[in-house]
């Protein structure tokens, strides 16, 4: 039994055994405190109440209450430090009665051991029992425990991630195993493979949890075979549809060169969008699917690289395992399997038709067909060779080749024929075959070809019935030996040329033309043969026009074997050889010598003819003018001798006399238009005129007449009739005159009437119609019809009622024709007559010109001084003459040379420098004139040659300006004129004229130009006719030397000087011939062509001045 | 909360629903955690979520998940874990309330990182008690009145439980009125 006894401890014992004891007194306030509280708290104060220093954390008490902590007795206390609340103390309070005081046993309670050492305290600041310490221990076990739970904890955490992260791996896979099943049996199932690889890809895409699977296959008909197009694509719902349109269809697999390596090595290639460049072609395709991540499975069918399958991810970047690698790659076999069965049975069904076909075509040929083996057992044959020997079809493997007679190749020839078909391979033999059918014999050819099928040999004989070929082949041979008889017997030449001129063929006609024999002339060169200038361009023109297919005739001069220059008239056309191709020319060849001859001859004559035609012309016009003279004077004294008183027997002799001679007065005047006319001398005018006016003249000569004789006159003219015409008013008053004139002549009663009407107007002219109707005595139609033939009149009896030389109505139309109008008579017999004339002339505008014309001023040009260079004497006078109003001083000299040395002393303002002149032309001159004198002298060339190359070369010289020879006599003041004149001195706003074009040749010459050129002056025209005709028998001469001796620069020289002497005289009937001459080209140009034209010119030189001293000399 | 509390929770839940449910619960709740350690605190947040998740995974209020971890936490994990522990609190209900203050005192001090509740025992009669509880969380008083119908059950003595005052009624605390016959 425990004693109850009162237990005292010194406060040393109360230290030891607890050390962190706190003593109060009866009001709370602190008494004593232990040893290791002291250390704790250094500033622990004695007499303090303990809520200064403590809070009571546990138990809740209320401490507004004084003795508060009275309530805490019995209970577990914990208090804590109010300065340093961590540090907290566990213990009990007990009242002691007998001291009235409170004491705290209790003990520091700290969570780690580590606090310990923060607060300086060790383990013998603690009383010995206190097992504080001890769980120190007990708490860093558990932390050590606790630390290690965690390290396995973790571990067990990362092997369950991993564990699940395999099984969901393992689920996947069997996923993806069970769909590639599905999908292969998909496409081993369904036929339609097509079909079969979409719905496979489905079933992959579905299972793999991928967003897009696309099969691409190569472009098969294409040269590019690295061009992949879309066959099939299946896309989960996620994927947006919009996306597609901007795809392509199709890709280049040269665009993606690393994935293409690895696919044609038949590895997989992965590929994630972020980590491709961004110049990569493959990261552009897949941005524009949103592609994240990419695997691309190649496809091989049949070992080739057929296509690739796309695995695709929009939402994640997916690295795929190597097992889905694996899986997807079994895939792509699956689907190369489909595809290869599926060619496999597309070949075996196109063979099979193949063979069908092949056997029908064989079968129902019209040609015989068989097949035996090399012992010449029979395999097969076809209905047309069955019916040809005479046996079924089914049983033909009973036979051997020799069981059928008549044959090609029979049991004898069997053997040997074999020997050639094993060498060559194939045989085709002519000859005939038995036909049982209809027991006739068949021309055939046989082809035979010897073939090895696996081991075994076969000979497959193809014959065909020749028959019909033979028969057209015989009768085509004798066709062509007909032809060829034709050929060679006709009259014509016949020669056949090939492309380089090589003949090929002649027939016997053309070896008597021409002299050769057909031996030879085969394979000669049909040009050098008979002496033709290979290089003639008109050969080879006609060569050309062969060429293009073109057939045509012509002639040509050409040397037989005698050596004799012969004319052949050929019609040549190209040949053809059977590809439709030109091979050469075929030629038809006459020989016309002797008819040209007969032509030359005609030619001549009617030369001669139309000379002596000329001439008598000339002659009317001249005698006409010499009679014209007399005539006046006649005229002039019997109209005197009127003025007489005179008895009535002299009176009826006088009037006789002057009717005579007023008759005789309108005959010459007639002969001479008409024979100006026909000399081509008489020309129309074109100026500004008024046709009002002219009616008006007509009226007022003629009123007096009508009046007269009693008859009504009127003139009706058309209000639209334009004020201004231009045309010749005086030949149409002329003819107007006549045609009314005739009209008063042949009325005896009632009217005559003029009246103009206007037909059509346009922009720039006006279509006249002139009628003159008369209420006279008519004619008749055979008369009308001869109207305006010469010399003609409608009474023809001697003693004719009508005066006239009947070449009014002649005179008239050639007028009418000459002004380009038109002329129509209307005449009945005692029914009055109607005359016609339409003329069209320009609309005119009146102008100043119209009433006074102001000619350009040259009056400055006055004592300037001009050198003239020209070695032509006659073109000299020309010039001077031209130029003599201008009153200029002008010095002559004849060449470039005596130029030069001249300019060098002397002065002048202008030169006229002729181009072509001996010693120095006139090109050369002018580069001396101005590169070595230095002087800018205007110089103006005067050249007959109106090329633009000359032009050019003469400004390039330095020449200022150039007059082109025969020029009109303003042309020459004008050209000097514009070069003098100062630029204020611009005197009229005259346009350079262009020279007129030469008339059409109607004489030998004509002297209107020389006229116009010497203004009136005769001796002029005398002196340039007189220096032409020394020059022309001269130049004849020359000419004749030059060509005898093959001179043809000579001849271009003489030609180049004769051409402005020609233009001056009008003599045109040359004008082609005299420029062929001045550029004659020996090496496109042949002698023949030389001879002739030089012949022309010399002719005509040697007329025309036999004509101009018979006509214009001779008085 | 020590993970002890957390533990507790899944182990009431696989114990009577299985694994599935615990599962289906963790991934409702959103909390990823394979493996709690008793002694280690997690935050207050986790086991909020993880009764919020129960009742809605088992489809009860969370005022009943709350009583049924109140009585599983005296009953299986108090019994089981700290067994002699538990025991030494008192030979009777009455005996262990009385002790219930100093009890927790012991576990605060125990647990340093705990924000541990405050219980205060008063008008101790012979057949009732009242149980004052004073904490910084809120919505725990139905976990208080599930630890109370856990301990009537481990002395086998029955007992009514009645909120006389709650937070809810504008006071400070809550007090428990714990009546036996």
């Amino acid at each position: 039994m425990i004693k109850n006894r009162p237990l005292s401890l010194s406060l040393m014992q109360l230290n030891r055994l607890f050390p962190f004891f706190l003593m109060l007194d009866q009001d709370f306030k602190l008494e004593s405190f232990g040893t290791s509280m002291q250390k704790l708290f250094p500033d622990l104060v004695v007499g303090k109440h303990y809520s200064n220093d403590w809070n009571v954390d546990r138990p809740l008490i209320d401490t507004t209450k004084p003795d508060h902590l009275k309530m805490a007795i019995g209970k577990l206390i914990v208090i804590s430090n109010k300065a340093n609340p961590e540090l907290r103390f566990k213990g009990q309070l007990e009242k002691l009665e007998k001291e009235n005081s409170y004491v705290f046993i209790g003990s520091l309670w700290f969570n780690n051991s580590d606090q310990l050492i923060e607060y300086g305290l060790s383990i013998g600041d603690f009383a010995l029992h206190n097992s504080m310490i001890d769980l120190f221990h007990v708490q860093k076990n558990n932390e050590i425990s606790n630390s290690e739970l965690h390290e396995v904890l973790q571990k067990v955490n990362e092997q369950k991630k991993r564990l699940l992260a395999d099984q969901k791996s393992l689920r996947k896979k069997e996923k993806m195993l069970q769909s590639i099943a599905e999908a292969t049996e998909e496409l081993l199932s369904n036929q339609n493979t097509n079909e079969a690889i979409s719905n496979s890809l489905s079933i992959i895409g579905t299972s793999v949890e991928i967003d897009r699977v696309c099969f691409y296959e190569k472009q098969i008909d294409k040269n590019d075979s690295s061009k992949i197009v879309l066959h099939s694509e299946w896309k989960s719902v996620l994927v947006k549809d919009v996306e597609d349109d901007l795809v392509p269809k199709s890709l280049f697999l040269s665009q993606i060169e690393t994935a293409a390596k690895r696919l044609a090595s038949r590895l997989p290639y992965e590929a994630i969008f972020a980590d491709l460049d961004e110049d990569n072609p493959l990261k552009m395709f897949m941005g524009q699917k949103g592609v994240k991540s990419i695997m691309i499975v190649p496809v091989f069918v049949n070992d080739q690289f057929h296509g690739i399958l796309n695995f695709k991810d929009c939402q994640d970047e997916r690295r795929w395992s190597s097992d889905e690698q694996s899986l997807f790659k079994s895939f792509a076999n699956s689907i190369a399997s489909a595809i290869e069965r599926n060619e496999t049975a597309n070949d075996i069904l196109d063979t099979n038709k193949q063979l069908k076909l092949f056997q029908s075509l064989i079968n129902n040929s019209s040609d015989p067909v068989g097949v035996a083996h090399e012992d010449g057992r029979m395999f097969y044959i076809n209905n047309a060779a069955a019916k040809l020997v005479g046996i079924a079809v089914e049983d033909c493997t009973k036979y051997h080749v020799s069981d059928f007679k008549g044959l090609l190749i029979n049991k004898d020839t069997w053997k040997n024929n074999l020997k050639k078909l094993k060498q060559f391979g194939s045989l085709t033999l002519e000859g005939d075959n038995f036909d049982h059918s209809t027991g006739e014999t068949l021309s055939v050819e046989t082809t035979f070809n010897y073939i090895r099928i696996g081991g075994e040999a076969f000979v497959i004989a193809n014959s065909r019935d020749t028959s019909e070929r033979k028969k057209n082949e015989q009768k085509l041979k004798l066709q062509e030996e007909k032809y060829h008889n034709i050929i060679a017997n006709m009259n014509l030449g016949l020669m056949e040329v090939d492309l380089d001129d090589e003949i090929q063929y002649c027939n016997r006609s053309f070896t008597e033309m021409s002299g050769y024999s057909l031996e030879e002339v085969e394979g000669k060169n049909a040009i050098e043969l008979f002496g033709l200038d290979e290089k003639d361009r008109f050969l080879l023109g006609k060569n050309e026009e062969r060429k293009k297919g073109n057939s045509d005739s012509y002639e040509i001069v050409v040397r037989n074997k005698n050596g004799d220059l012969r004319w052949w008239l050929i019609s040549g056309a190209p040949t053809y050889n059977d590809a439709g191709e030109i091979t050469g020319t075929v030629g038809i060849h006459l020989d016309v010598t002797d008819q040209k001859r007969l032509d030359k001859k005609l030619e001549s004559a009617l030369s001669k003819a139309k000379a002596a035609s000329a001439a008598k012309e000339a002659f009317l016009a001249n005698m006409s003018h010499e009679i014209r003279t007399p005539l006046n004077g006649i005229i002039g004294m019997v109209r005197e001798l009127g003025k007489l008183d005179l008895t009535q027997t002299q009176k009826p002799l006088l009037e006789g006399a002057k009717k005579a001679s007023a008759h005789l007065l309108s005959i010459v005047t007639n002969i001479l238009d008409l024979s100006k006319i026909e000399a081509g001398e008489l020309a129309i005018d074109k100026s500004l005129f008024n046709l009002y006016d002219v009616c008006d003249d007509v009226k007022n000569i003629l009123s007096n007449q009508f009046t007269a004789k009693g008859l009504l006159f009127e003139i009706i003219v058309d209000p639209n009739l334009s004020m201004f015409l231009i045309g010749d008013s005086s030949r149409i008053r002329q003819v107007l005159l006549n045609i009314a004139g005739n009209a008063l002549k042949f009325t005896n009663e009632g009217f005559v009437r003029i009246s103009c009407k206007v037909n059509r107007t346009t922009e720039f002219h006006q279509e006249v119609e002139l009628k003159i109707r008369d209420s006279g005595i008519g004619m008749d139609q055979k008369y009308v019809d001869r109207i305006f033939t010469k010399f003609q009149q409608e009474d023809i009896s001697r003693s004719r009622k009508f005066e006239g030389t009947g070449l009014g109505m002649v005179i008239t139309k050639e007028l009418i024709d000459l002004m380009g109008g038109r002329i129509s008579v209307n005449s009945k017999k005692m029914h009055g007559t109607e005359v016609t004339v339409r003329l069209t002339m320009p609309l005119g505008e009146a102008s100043k010109e119209y009433y006074s014309t102001k000619q350009p001023d040259y009056k400055f040009l006055e004592n300037k001084r001009l050198l003239l260079v020209e070695d032509n004497e006659l073109n000299r006078l020309v010039a001077t003459q031209v130029l003599l109003p201008l009153k200029m001083k002008i010095t002559e000299v004849v060449n470039g040379a005596k130029a030069v040395e001249l300019i060098r002393t002397k002065k002048f303002d202008i030169i006229l420098m002729d181009l072509q002149m001996p010693v120095m032309g006139g090109l050369e001159a002018t580069r001396i004139i101005r590169s070595e004198l230095k002087n800018q002298i205007p110089i103006i060339a005067i050249s007959a040659n109106a090329f633009k190359s000359e032009v050019d070369a003469c400004m390039q010289v330095g020449m200022n300006d150039y007059v082109t020879k025969p020029f009109d006599e303003q042309d020459l003041p004008e050209a000097i004129r514009q070069q003098l004149e100062q630029p204020g001195e611009e005197s009229s706003n005259r346009k350079k004229t262009e020279s007129t074009p030469p008339q059409k040749p109607t004489a030998l010459y004509n002297l209107s130009k020389l006229t116009e050129m010497s203004r009136g002056n005769s001796d002029f025209v005398s002196k340039m006719l007189g220096l032409f005709v020394d020059s022309a028998t001269k130049s004849t001469l020359e000419l004749e030397i030059a060509m005898e001796k093959g001179h043809i620069d000579t001849i271009r020289k003489l030609a180049h000087k004769l051409k402005p002497t020609l233009d001056n005289l009008g003599i045109d009937s040359i004008h082609v011939e005299i420029r062929k001459l001045e550029s004659f080209e020996p090496n496109t140009q042949s002698n023949k062509q030389l001879v002739a034209l030089v012949n022309k010119v010399s002719n005509t030189l040697v007329q025309t001045s036999e004509a101009i001293i018979q006509n214009e000399l001779s008085t | 909360m020590y993970g002890i509390i957390n533990k507790a929770i899944e182990e009431l839940i696989i114990e009577n629903f299985g694994e599935e449910k615990w599962e289906a619960i963790k991934v409702s709740s959103g909390i990823d955690v394979d493996y709690f350690i008793s002694t280690e605190p997690y935050d207050d947040d986790i086991t909020f979520k993880l009764a919020g998740a129960t009742a809605e995974v088992m489809n009860i209020t969370l005022s009943e998940v709350l009583i049924a971890f109140g009585e599983w936490w005296i009953l299986r994990t108090g019994k089981e874990k700290y067994g002699s522990l538990m025991e030494s609190g008192g030979k009777s209900l009455r005996d262990f309330l009385i002790h219930l203050p100093d009890f927790h005192t012991r576990v605060m001090l125990m647990y340093p990182k705990l924000t541990p509740p405050e219980f205060e025992i008063t008008h101790l009669e012979e057949t009732s008690i009242q149980v004052h509880y004073h904490s910084k969380r809120q919505g725990l008083q139905e976990f208080v009145r599930g630890l109370l119908q856990g301990l009537s059950k481990l002395y086998k003595t029955e007992t009514k439980i009645e909120l006389l005052q709650s937070r809810n009624d504008g006071s400070d605390h809550e007090v428990f009125k714990v009546s036996w016959i």
